[in-house]
């Protein structure tokens, strides 16, 4: 910017200068008399030249103030009447920078003020376009799949807005069409397969007091009803997965964990006797957390009913609650051999295990359901399984 | 003892009377709604076993007209769903137990008995086996009048024997009943064999007859 104001500001001082020496020429033409005016215009006759002009920048010493002034200088080499004459003429280009100055302080003034309006009309107009969008935008973050409905966008009266609220409202309808049609089906197909179930059971049940029936075929029709119990449980245990997934268990209540435990413990007593497993525990005081009772006895059953399953004769089962955790430490002489895969579903550390193969990982979806971080851990002969509970 | 069995699937219907006519009790049986809802008006039942879950109407809405005609009706809902909220409504509706398919035969059978009892003899009723008295009101368990203790899961395994007498139990049966869902002892049935052993030593103390014999070395009987 300042470059271009000087340069136009050169050339218009030039222009003049130009000017002034044709002026200047004339003048010479009809009077030959020089008069210098310092340091403005000075004239003085030279030999032998040739013509030229050429314009400069200078500094002259300003007497009355004693200092360095800028001037555009034009040194012009003339022919006039047979003489060569050297006219310097010189413009202050004080004036010429204070305008420069002047222009560029307006200039940037002005940029300012528009830069600053342009700014808050351009929040205002965003804000007032942007208010339905970031709207939606919560709305859809909101959405889940276990609602009913799909989600319900406000009109924004902007086109892009409007398409876009138009395919999401498609999309999450869809989504919770399939959605729950796959549930209904896995729910249909869980809960119809309860009833064939309980027919063979009962056949079984019968048939199983036959009196004419021989050790083999006993042998033959307990291992089917086994069978049958665990198709049952194994059945009865995802229908509790995809329910804690589903977030049926959704009423939530201040929770006094000592006191479920305690309860559970008094519930496994005989158990826990019969096995001569011995039970330790630490309190801390008054901890209660945020969560659905049924989920919260689940847990703790299945955790414990865990570490009385997998403990060694004669062991111990250590449960520590401290301020925002629970840990559950049971005696087990073997390693699990696949600790990453304690939680997934159907994992069994013993292959000739009978059992179904879900507890923890009932376990493990409840902690994430309630978004509680659990791990495990062998510290010397002992499984721990901890929880953090989000306070 | 007159039980009305009401349930669609005519398999489970046959084999549920077949083990009931066995236990001593006489059976009706419908396998629709209407057909259940004559009935209930024109008859008088001790026990009603019902499938909510019928085609043609919703169960729930029997216990109503059961509970209207005679309020001593035992209702035992029977459910495909493990569902809590068909639970309690039908509790709330007056119904007396629930049970979700599949179950033991013989499980049922002691709901029934514990309807029963509660119901005619408002749970003061004594059990008696021979020399064996069980006050089911107090959960207490005499032997020739000595009274004898038990644990909590060693009565309720006497009961379950008793009530169930001249059947096999099976290891897995016996599991269910003490611990239901809340302990999977698929690989611990040593559990079952020592309550089991407890409670014969503690009987054998005060008789000199072992009414519990183990069949095969897989299930028990109770039997004299």
């Amino acid at each position: 910017m300042f470059v271009i104001i000087t340069h136009v500001v050169n050339q218009e001082l030039d222009e003049e200068l130009t000017g002034i020496s044709h002026r200047i020429s004339k003048m010479l033409t009809a009077s030959n008399e020089t008069n210098n005016i310092e340091p403005f215009l000075r004239i003085y006759r030279v030999k032998n030249a040739t013509e030229s002009s050429s314009f400069s920048d200078t500094l002259v010493r300003n007497e009355a103030e004693n200092e360095m002034e800028e001037f555009r200088q034009l040194t012009v080499t003339k022919k006039i009447n047979s003489a060569y004459y050297k006219i310097v003429i010189r413009e202050s280009k004080l004036e010429s920078k204070d305008l420069i100055e002047t222009l560029a302080g307006i200039t940037l003034l002005a940029i300012l003020f528009l830069t600053t309006t342009l700014i808050f009309i351009n929040k205002k107009v965003a804000n007032s376009i942007w208010k339905p969008f970031f709207k939606n935008l919560k709305i859809i973050g909101k959405f889940s799949v276990a609602e009913q409905s799909s989600v319900n966008l406000e009109q924004t009266g902007i086109t892009e807005f409007d398409t876009l609220n138009d395919v999401l409202t498609r999309l999450t309808g869809q989504i919770i069409s399939d959605f729950q049609n796959l549930k209904q089906f896995s729910e249909n197909a869980s809960h119809e397969i309860q009833t064939p179930l309980a027919i063979i059971s009962a056949k079984l049940e019968n048939l199983q007091n036959d009196p004419s029936l021989t050790e083999k075929q006993f042998t033959i029709i307990r291992s089917i009803q086994n069978s049958v119990l665990r198709l049952s449980k194994l059945n009865q245990g995802l229908i509790l997965l995809s329910k804690i997934e589903n977030n049926q268990f959704f009423e939530v209540e201040p929770i006094n964990l000592q006191k479920i435990i305690q309860g559970k413990l008094a519930e496994f007593q005989e158990l826990l006797e019969l096995q001569k497993i011995t039970v330790e525990t630490q309190w801390s005081d008054d901890f209660t957390i945020k969560s659905n009772l049924m989920l919260a006895e689940l847990l703790i059953n299945n955790l414990i009913s865990n570490s009385i399953n997998h403990n060694s004769p004669d062991g111990l089962i250590r449960i520590i609650q401290k301020e925002n955790s629970l840990e559950i430490y049971n005696t087990g002489r073997t390693e699990i051999m696949h600790p990453e895969r304690l939680f997934s579903r159907f994992y069994k550390e013993n292959v000739s295990s009978k059992s179904v193969g879900l507890g923890l990982a009932i376990v493990h979806k409840i902690c994430e359901m309630q978004k509680w971080q659990i791990s495990y851990a062998r510290l010397d002969d002992s499984h721990c399984f901890r929880i953090v509970f989000n306070a | 003892m007159k039980i009305l069995i009401i349930e669609d699937e005519s398999e489970l219907l046959t084999e549920i009377s077949l083990f009931l006519n066995d236990a001593g009790f006489t059976c009706e049986l419908a396998n629709q709604f209407q057909v259940a809802l004559e009935k209930i008006s024109l008859y008088e039942y001790d026990i009603i076993l019902l499938d909510i879950g019928l085609p043609d109407g919703n169960g729930l809405e029997l216990i109503n007209s059961i509970k209207r005609k005679d309020r001593r009706t035992g209702v035992i809902i029977i459910s495909a769903k493990d569902s809590l909220n068909d639970k309690i409504s039908g509790l709330d509706l007056g119904a007396d137990d629930y049970i979700t398919k599949p179950f033991q035969l013989s499980e049922l059978n002691s709901r029934i008995k514990a309807i029963l009892r509660r119901q005619r003899f408002e749970g003061t009723e004594l059990l008696q086996f021979n020399e064996i008295t069980i006050s089911t009101d107090q959960k207490t368990v005499m032997i020739s009048g000595v009274p004898i203790v038990l644990t909590k899961k060693e009565y309720d395994l006497l009961l379950f024997f008793l009530v169930n007498r001249n059947r096999l139990l099976t290891k897995e049966t016996i599991a269910e009943h003490l611990w239901g869902d809340n302990i999977d002892l698929a690989d611990n049935f040593d559990f079952i064999y020592t309550h089991i052993n407890n409670l014969r030593k503690k009987i054998l103390l005060h008789s000199s007859n072992d009414y519990i014999k183990t069949v095969y070395g897989m299930g028990y009987k109770f039997m004299e």
